[in-house]
């Protein structure tokens, strides 16, 4: 059975492991603005225009923050 | 205890890629996300393989740029698997200090106080690698062996040709629905038989949601090992066995850092 490389695997391959999984560390160390983690938004932002992403389940979490942080930002502005 | 790495210049925040022991090691010289210099950040025994960054995450509309970070953070790790057992972070773990300023400290600390737990997670890991299992359906190929194999969906099948043309609309809705039943009914046992092989033939095992496939193929399973060097093999003549069946294909990719088993 031929093993395919991480160098060789896709995309898609890729993002299974290195977005949703890992360690995760205590919420404290995370950036943070106004409680809200940006590292899901950050991980929204990062896959932008990227629209089979959707489809990959990958974001279902995310809409939620992505509000919460548009809210803080309205209200942050000036 | 193994003295800190020097720092390069020091920075609002600390991109952290994993954590290992280095131990008398010396880390690898590499580069992480855009090029940054990566260095460990040791304290007592455990260390954070970081670069220094700005207080924000990482975040692009260009797709290629993204893929580049994300195949760079993968990168810096696979580098580190060669001389060390390594406990990865996922994309965009990001520390800051809220109140001093100084994210060395916190991660120190955060090392210091979780210790024991990441020790506990990295001994788990000695030895041995991820490797991600997909096994991928051709819908079009499997129908057609089912079918074949099948007396109630062949009886259906006739009944629609013998039948009028509105009644044949109305059987040919339901030969859908049954085949479709079927196929869904034949992929979990499918799925069921061959992961209790693959289970025999790694360490540690995760089931992972189903993704979108493209050129006509349906993912029907998505599965994380955790592998020892010499069990690679039985697993590879494991998966084998399915793909002589027409439509099925499996995905053995790997050797992984351990994203899967990290937690």
């Amino acid at each position: 059975m031929d093993t395919i490389s991480p160098g060789r695997a896709t995309l898609s391959d890729l993002l299974d492991r290195v977005l949703d999984k890992g360690l995760v560390l205590h919420l404290d160390l995370l950036i943070c603005l106004a409680g809200v983690p940006l590292l899901g938004v950050s991980l929204r932002a990062a896959l932008a225009g990227m629209e089979t992403m959707l489809d990959y389940g990958l974001m279902a979490d995310w809409d939620a923050v992505q509000r919460e942080l548009a809210r803080v930002k309205r209200k942050e502005a000036p | 205890m193994m003295p800190e790495t020097l720092s390069p210049e020091a920075q609002d925040a600390l991109y952290v890629y994993g954590i290992v022991e280095p131990g008398d090691l010396p880390p690898p010289l590499c580069h992480g996300l855009d090029g940054k210099e990566v260095y460990v950040l040791a304290e007592e025994t455990l260390g954070a393989i970081v670069h220094n960054c700005d207080l924000k995450p990482y975040t692009s509309d260009d797709p290629d740029t993204v893929e580049k970070w994300v195949r760079a953070h993968n990168g810096v790790l696979e580098r580190f698997m060669e001389d060390f057992v390594v406990l990865p972070c996922a994309f965009n773990t990001i520390i800051r200090d809220q109140a001093k300023g100084d994210p060395g400290e916190v991660a120190r600390q955060w090392l210091i106080a979780e210790g024991e737990a990441l020790r506990t997670r990295l001994q788990r890991l000695a030895g041995k690698a991820e490797y991600g299992v997909q096994v991928l359906w051709e819908p079009s190929t499997v129908v057609q062996a089912l079918a074949g194999a099948d007396e109630e969906l062949q009886e259906l099948k006739a009944r629609v040709e013998a039948s009028s043309p509105g009644m044949a609309y109305m059987l040919k809705e339901k030969l859908q629905r049954v085949t479709r039943s079927k196929l869904e009914v034949a992929a979990a046992e499918f799925c069921t038989r061959l992961m209790t092989e693959v289970r025999i033939a790694c360490d540690d095992f995760r089931i992972e949601s189903n993704k979108r496939s493209d050129g006509g193929w349906v993912m029907v399973a998505n599965w994380a090992c955790l592998v020892r060097p010499e069990q690679l093999e039985l697993l590879g003549r494991v998966l084998e066995k399915p793909m002589v069946e027409p439509g099925v294909k499996v995905r053995l990719t790997g050797p992984w850092p351990a994203y899967s088993f990290a937690t």
